[in-house]
């Protein structure tokens, strides 16, 4: 295995029962580079990303997360989830805890800063996700894009080596969707290691390295987006471009 | 109009509270008035009656005061208890969850009344034959105990109930921030599932509160008790009922008013 390889999966099968999420599949990915995974609903890509931080369990296969073997069970997961933070979906920002205090309480927790570093760290990023004034407020009281970007900044506190994003702007309404991407876009300049799952094309088109492909719990395609969305070469990513460019 | 004096209540909670008071019990008053106007309230309210509801005898307490203490008592015990039992059920880990199981079942099952004879009667022949010491335990102390072990199977299961409404999202958020299981448990998990048991909790407490009376079976002068007593000795079930119905309403509605206060306050930390 290569130093500069962020994370490997080889193999990886996953079944619920007798329904195979995953077949196959074989995924890589090298420091700084940004991937974005696309397909039709129900194709695998969620549960894809998921494995990377063990919040689902694989059936068989390996997965090295920056040098961490998840099925070596001297690996503490706990130290690898620090290294690989995750934006979800639906936000789930912990509605009991201010704005603030839902940045803090990794920092202060698991990576035990004292609360002044932890705060000055916090405000630091809520500047960068652009919304410092919100800092004493409950996540209830934010508008979706907020909450999201909150979220971004939360997981950005852990100083993470790679972000993993799961649709983060699927459950926004259209008109926020766009200061999550701007976000999502500068993060991509300042050499993150990203994955993300997501239907935004356009985004895919302007920061991605590479371009996944998923269909049935298998990797059908991938390719570096110029060619990906202009010279498709399977008929499945085809008739799938032709659906969502059509809107 | 109607909003003016919603937003005039709204600021204005004690004289809300005040208001909703004076009107329920001004319509008790004209039910009283109606039904039973031969009601002779400043007969069966003499100090020396008073002063027995309120505090029982000199030398022994008792009365509302005793009511308050037993209940607020079992109050603070069965919710640490309720909670370890609650949780103990609602994990993964067999030997906490079968006997914790087992225990809310059983004390859910059987009539609140029997326990308190039971702990009564059966404790110092429990304590004699298993430890081989003689306990002589007071009626207090079996009615804190009977009440301690019913009611946390009851607050139990509220907690369990709590603990299962937690959306998964909030598992995994803690999780991917590399919290470890008691971390995300306590300081997630637990902390948002006793803000959204609240209201039930609440209830739950209200009941409590009400249920004391029935400690009268083992001869603890509370409040119900004593009132009891004194309708024994005069004979003015109406006058005595009525007061003690319009105090036990007092102070169950306070109780609820506060709780609804919290309930209000956190409300905005429950859901995103």
């Amino acid at each position: 295995m290569s130093d500069n390889m962020m994370i490997e999966m080889k193999d990886i099968q996953k079944h619920y029962g007798d329904f195979k999420a995953l077949t196959d599949v074989n995924f890589s990915v090298k420091k700084g580079e940004i991937v974005v995974i696309c397909g039709p609903s129900g194709s695998g890509k969620s549960t894809l990303i998921r494995c990377i931080n063990k919040l689902e369990d694989i059936s068989s296969g390996t997965i090295i997360v920056n040098g961490a073997d998840l099925s070596d069970k001297k690996t503490d997961i706990n130290k690898v989830r620090q290294q690989a933070g995750m934006v979800f979906q639906h936000f789930n920002l912990f509605p009991h805890k201010t704005i603030l205090e839902n940045i803090t309480i990794g920092p202060i927790q698991v990576r035990k800063l004292s609360k002044a570093d932890a705060n000055k760290k916090a405000m630091e990023l809520l500047e960068k996700v652009k919304i410092p004034h919100q800092a004493d407020k409950y996540p209830g009281e934010l508008s979706g894009g907020q909450q999201q970007r909150v979220a971004i900044a939360r997981t950005l506190a852990m100083e993470p080596e790679v972000i993993l994003f799961d649709e983060p702007t699927s459950a926004l309404d259209p008109e926020m969707i766009g200061e999550v991407l701007d976000v999502m876009k500068s993060l991509a300049t300042e050499n993150f290691t990203i994955v993300c799952v997501t239907h935004e094309m356009g985004f895919a088109k302007e920061v991605a390295d590479r371009v996944i492909f998923m269909d049935e719990g298998q990797i059908i395609e991938e390719n570096t987006p110029e060619e990906f969305f202009h010279n498709p070469k399977s008929d499945r990513l085809k008739l799938f471009l032709e659906q969502i460019l059509e809107h | 109009m109607s909003d003016k004096l919603n937003k005039y209540f709204e600021q204005h909670k004690v004289l809300y509270f005040l208001f909703n008071f004076v009107l329920i019990v001004s319509l008790l008053k004209l039910f009283q008035v109606t039904a039973y106007p031969d009601a002779n309230f400043s007969e069966a309210l003499t100090s020396g009656n008073i002063q027995f509801m309120l505090f029982g005898m000199d030398d022994e307490l008792g009365g509302l005061v005793l009511t308050f203490y037993l209940a607020f008592t079992a109050i603070i015990l069965s919710f640490i208890f309720g909670s370890i039992l609650g949780i103990a059920r609602w994990s993964d880990i067999k030997i906490f969850k079968i006997p914790a199981t087992l225990f809310i079942e059983l004390f859910r099952s059987i009539p609140h009344i029997m326990v308190i004879f039971w702990v009564f009667f059966a404790m110092p022949i429990f304590f004699a034959m298993v430890f081989n010491i003689k306990v002589t335990s007071s009626a207090l102390t079996s009615a804190i105990v009977a009440f301690t072990l019913f009611e946390s199977a009851h607050i139990a299961e509220i907690v369990r109930a709590g603990l299962n409404s937690m959306p998964k999202g909030q598992f995994e958020a803690a999780k991917t921030l590399g919290m470890n299981h008691w971390q995300t448990f306590t300081l997630i998990i637990l902390p948002q599932a006793y803000r959204r048991m609240i209201p039930s909790l609440v209830s739950q407490f209200v009941s409590l509160f009400k249920d004391t009376s029935l400690v009268y079976v083992i001869g603890v002068v509370e409040f119900f008790r004593a009132a009891t007593i004194i309708n024994n000795r005069i004979y003015m079930s109406f006058e005595i009922l009525s007061i003690v119905a319009i105090i036990y309403f007092l102070c169950a509605f306070t109780l609820s008013t506060i709780a609804g206060q919290l309930e209000k306050k956190v409300e905005k930390q429950i859901n995103t």
